[in-house]
């Protein structure tokens, strides 16, 4: 229909996202948007210094589940630090492609945005969220 | 209604290349030509009100005391009871402080569960501060208020006013505000009501109502932003204080105190936002002269053709299938409403997405942080573009559901 709900994002806001209730994981955090209702539970596994497993469970539209799910591939099995750089990266990019620049490789996906900006905060509330949440848990080490 | 139609410059517009299909008149209204040249007019040739003896002062203070008067007429009220806000949120905001300065502690403020944000917060914040509470109204299966619940509310014999939307911006119902301000006289209590949604939908009459406050803003009624109306019966708002001080409200000031104007004057400090008001009075104007037995004639159309087309998509379920204005909230199955209200944009129709400022409404009929689509519209939309709607969702659904 239009290229912001490509094969691709749509493919992506249908991942698996169910958690395994016998998963354990060092951390999680909930991040909402009461506005639109978009609601992100993430978990996360670290082991060491390195994020070992890496799982949400995401109730809104489909930016946001596909954001979430793309997001999951990016960072699992990465050290925290350089996870935390990489989301910030990822919104710096969405920043510049939403200025009208081109997107880079790492956030073409979601360059279409380019159609509709409002629905910006749908694609980053995952982002930030785990961006959180990986913080805190930096902390703690 | 063509001939409307084509006076209304925002309705020519594409969006996305598409002709605008305009339902989303609930949010803020577009603007006839007549309402924008007098808004611009009084812009060009301003000169401030109340303060001048020069020519352009005293024609502006003219202009402004003229609108004055169309303004209080469109809802059956005397000039004399008005006051000029920026728009119902600060008439809310006036009438909740005046009533919170004089709660105590155990009083009640009832409030209908079908109110905006806009409702809820100041009196929260009134209740909280005064140690007062806030009971929330409930409403029977077809959206409107309870008033058996109501009743027994006040029977408590702590009621000190009662809050409720005329119509819902949310399910379109027009509140029996009569059978409320009935069962509120009983009881010695004011009611207060937010006009808001009403206003461009159906005729007001402040006395036949029978209500004790009414508000409404201007940018609803095909009028500019930033002015809005709260009319208060004589007898209360005699007790009440502004929330802001400055010029033009005081008959006299000392280095150590000042006197203030009678009311309602003494409710509009600083100056006037006198274009928008102009624009206000030419739009109540405008009304007028299309006729409200036209606008409801139309309106009756569309919202019957609507619903019955909406009632046909199985996916959609219609929040309230029996609205009293063209106005629709919907769910579909399985698709969020800002994936539909960014898809319906691209095929040019705008509508709303998310709670409409009315969470706690939707957390009840719906759960925590649920949301859905509002279709509203006015007299001025066109069974064609309903057809363009229904088309659009049509196709939404279909590819959206294979996912």
């Amino acid at each position: 229909m239009v290229t912001l709900y490509s094969a691709e994002i749509l493919r992506w806001s249908k991942s698996p996202q169910a958690v395994d209730e016998s998963m354990e994981y060092t951390g999680q955090i909930r991040v909402s948007n009461p506005i639109c209702g978009d609601r992100i539970d993430w978990y996360v596994l670290v082991e060491g210094q390195q994020i070992d497993q890496l799982v949400h469970q995401t109730k809104g539209c489909i930016l946001c589940k596909a954001s979430a799910s793309w997001l999951s591939a990016q960072i699992v099995q990465q050290p925290i630090a350089s996870s935390q750089e990489v989301i910030q990266q990822f919104q710096s990019e969405l920043e510049s492609v939403l200025c009208g620049e081109t997107a880079s490789s790492a956030v073409r996906i979601f360059e279409p945005l380019q159609q509709a900006p409002a629905r910006k905060e749908c694609v980053v509330l995952p982002w930030r969220g785990l961006e959180q949440l990986l913080g805190s848990l930096r902390s703690n080490y | 209604m063509d001939n409307h139609r084509q006076q209304i410059p925002g309705l020519q517009q594409q969006i996305q290349g598409k002709p605008l299909v305009y339902f989303d008149w609930a949010a803020t209204s577009q603007m006839p030509q007549v309402v924008l040249d007098a808004t611009l007019k009084a812009m060009t040739y301003r000169g401030n009100v109340g303060r001048g003896v020069h020519s352009i002062s005293t024609n502006s203070t003219a202009q402004l005391e003229r609108s004055r008067e169309k303004i209080a007429s469109f809802i059956g009220a005397k000039t004399s009871d008005i006051i000029l806000t920026t728009g119902t949120t600060e008439g809310l905001n006036l009438v909740a402080s005046n009533v919170g300065s004089c709660l105590q502690k155990d009083d009640v403020v009832v409030l209908s569960l079908l109110e905006h944000h806009a409702n809820w917060l100041p009196w929260q914040k009134v209740t909280q501060d005064s140690g007062a509470r806030l009971e929330t109204l409930s409403l029977d299966q077809h959206g409107r208020v309870d008033l058996q619940a109501l009743e027994r509310l006040l029977q408590q014999n702590s009621v000190a006013v009662v809050v409720c939307s005329l119509v819902s911006n949310v399910l379109g119902t027009r509140q029996p505000m009569e059978a409320i301000v009935a069962l509120a006289k009983k009881y010695r209590v004011r009611v207060v009501v937010d006009a808001a949604q009403t206003v461009a939908h159906l005729p007001i009459d402040v006395h036949r109502l029978g209500v004790d406050a009414l508000v409404f803003g201007g940018h609803k009624l095909f009028a500019p932003n930033g002015v809005g109306v709260l009319w208060v019966t004589p007898d209360w708002m005699v007790d009440w204080q502004p929330r802001l001080l400055g010029g033009g409200i005081v008959e006299e000031v000392s280095t150590s105190r000042h006197r203030l104007q009678p009311h309602p004057r003494r409710f509009e400090a600083g100056t006037l936002n006198v274009p928008s008001v102009v624009g206000l009075a030419r739009a109540c104007q405008w009304i007028e002269d299309i006729g409200w037995e036209v606008i409801q004639q139309q309106e009756r159309r569309l919202s019957s053709y609507l619903s019955t087309r909406l009632a046909s998509l199985s996916q959609v379920n219609l929040l309230c299938a029996q609205p009293d204005i063209p106005l629709f909230s919907i769910v579909v199955d399985g698709l969020h409403p800002h994936d539909i209200g960014t898809l319906l944009d691209l095929e040019g129709i705008v509508v709303r997405t998310g709670h409409h400022c009315a969470q706690p409404l939707h957390s009840s009929l719906l759960g925590e942080y649920e949301v859905s689509t509002r279709l509203s519209l006015s007299f001025l939309n066109t069974i064609d573009e309903c057809d363009v709607f229904i088309a659009a969702i049509g196709r939404i659904i279909d590819i959206l559901g294979e996912w």
